[in-house]
């Protein structure tokens, strides 16, 4: 199931600190899409250090839309298709 | 552009580093404001006397100059991506030196005594070395904003030439040489300080702080990229003038017409953010910036010297510091406590928020106090030694609050951090 977050107007670090806080609070195999102003590329290496994976693409309007998934849980449907298999 | 891939916070350096400036400062805006009350009227009767140099040194080195060394130990490698090297020995014998120099030379100039003042500009002088050595070696690998690493670069370079004069008039101040004109060599110092060391650096900074922090749109490229070169020019004129040749309203001019562009336009962005709310760290910015203008139209208008300092030191300089301290410090604190969690894979603590590491409440208040100490000192040409003593005292209090309140982010990282560090028993209880 997605959950959405809107951290696009939010000054630092709250967007991250909401995003971690979210991700704590995700249930097993649901997964985050966040809408963002600009690629959060700090939270990337915490991502990853996480033990989660994420997929960024340009936004509806303006930033960017990410999605954030635990690394062994299935990609979300919205993006399968466009997130790369590896 | 702000890179925000350029920012690198994994290169950040312990958070030790940059802290034990920071909780260190206040005791120096501390010891300013008990020489107000100590002094009264007697500090400035002159500029000339041991308390209005004791002042000037204890708020511009021990108080600006500290966060400054400490906030670029941070920055360098966060926003120009240049880590410095050795940063944990550097920083500790930077820490050592200007915590011993500072205090030395300061008792120097209030006791009249040689001897102390010659150790304590030496010890200055030398942590002045030892951070230009650090600063240069890590800059020479910058590849953040050019604006902002522009800016470093002749910030650095007004460090040099503020410490290598200041040096000099300490050895013309014990007569072991003659100086002449010290006045006016005095004058050139202050300016390469004031304008350029933490003029210059305030700029640079803002550039990237604004909009990461304050989600401002950026200045705009030709004001960051001329206005810190226009300034050295300003103050090179400066210098010109006090040789010969050249009449010294040029070199004023431009420093003036500089920095009423830099504060027009930094405020035309602040008045852009996306989101407004009260935040005590854009109140001290905004005062900062009115407090600077308002300097050099007293200035120009002739107002007392006492007016014009405290507008630029304690309004300008102090206030903005005192301002990106609330911003800077709860931000480490909160940014290393998530680095701890994550690499003890410690999910079961939450790490607070940054609104909770520090208080808003206990800010603003401190904030009441310093805007209070600001009001009743730039009466102090009417009011005479009482508001210079009520504002003295006024200054104590907001400083050791301000102590307080950054000791208090501190005691909440700490004992978080005690958390993240305990063992399966004590996560599962806590």
């Amino acid at each position: 199931m997605e959950h959405c977050l809107d951290v696009s107007e939010l000054e630092p670090p709250e967007p991250l600190e909401r995003i971690l806080d979210a991700l704590a609070d995700l249930p097993q195999g649901d997964w985050l899409h966040v809408l963002h102003r600009r690629e959060p590329f700090p939270l990337y290496r915490m991502l990853h250090d996480m033990g989660y994976r994420w997929y960024t693409r340009t936004g509806p309007e303006a930033g960017i839309e990410m999605f954030v998934w635990e690394a062994d849980a299935p990609v979300p449907p919205e993006i399968a298709q466009e997130v790369p298999l590896c | 552009m702000l890179n925000a891939a350029g920012l690198a916070l994994e290169q950040a350096p312990p958070i030790g580093v940059p802290l034990r400036f920071f909780v260190t400062a206040p005791a120096y805006l501390a010891a300013a404001g008990l020489l107000l009350v100590a002094g009264g009227a007697d500090v400035f009767a002159s500029r000339w006397t041991p308390g209005a140099l004791a002042l000037v040194h204890l708020t511009l080195l021990g108080f600006l100059s500290q966060v400054m060394f400490g906030a670029l130990l941070q920055l360098f490698p966060v926003l120009a991506g240049a880590p410095v090297p050795r940063v944990l020995g550097v920083s500790r014998w930077l820490y050592g030196l200007l915590n011993l120099g500072v205090p030395l030379q300061c008792f120097g100039f209030l006791s009249g005594e040689r001897s102390w003042l010659l150790l304590g500009s030496a010890l200055v002088a030398a942590a002045v070395l030892l951070f230009l050595t650090a600063a240069g070696a890590s800059l020479a690998r910058a590849k953040g904003d050019r604006s902002t690493v522009l800016g470093m670069h002749l910030s650095l370079l007004a460090l040099v030439v503020t410490a290598g004069l200041g040096l000099w008039l300490v050895l013309g101040l014990t007569g072991t040489l003659s100086i002449p004109d010290f006045a006016g060599w005095t004058n050139v110092h202050l300016s390469w300080g004031l304008f350029g060391w933490a003029g210059i650096l305030l700029m640079a900074v803002s550039y990237q702080v604004l909009p990461l922090f304050y989600l401002a749109p950026e200045i705009p490229l030709p004001v960051r990229r001329f206005l810190a070169p226009g300034q050295i020019g300003g103050l090179a004129l400066v210098v010109a003038a006090q040789i010969g040749g050249l009449a010294a309203d040029w070199g004023g001019g431009l420093l003036a017409g500089g920095f009423l562009v830099y504060v027009g336009v930094t405020y035309w962005t602040l008045g852009k953010r996306k989101r407004s709310r009260p935040d005590v760290t854009l109140d001290y910015w905004r005062v900062g910036l009115l407090a600077l203008v308002a300097a050099i139209l007293s200035g120009y208008l002739g107002l007392p010297a006492t007016v014009v300092g405290v507008l630029l030191i304690l309004g300008a300089l102090v206030g903005i510091a005192t301002g990106m301290l609330y911003k800077i410090v709860p931000f480490l604190a909160w940014f290393h406590l998530q680095q701890a969690q994550i690499q003890g894979q410690r999910m079961a603590v939450r790490v607070p928020h940054t609104g909770l590491l520090l208080s808003a409440r206990w800010a603003r208040a401190q904030w009441a106090l310093q805007m209070a100490a600001l009001a009743v000192l730039l009466g102090a040409p009417l009011g005479g030694g009482p508001a210079l003593r009520a504002g003295g005292a006024l200054l104590v209090l907001a400083a050791a609050l301000l102590g307080w309140n950054l000791v208090r982010t501190l005691g909440q990282y700490r004992l978080v951090r005690a958390a993240l560090s305990a063992g399966p028993t004590a996560e599962a209880s806590s």
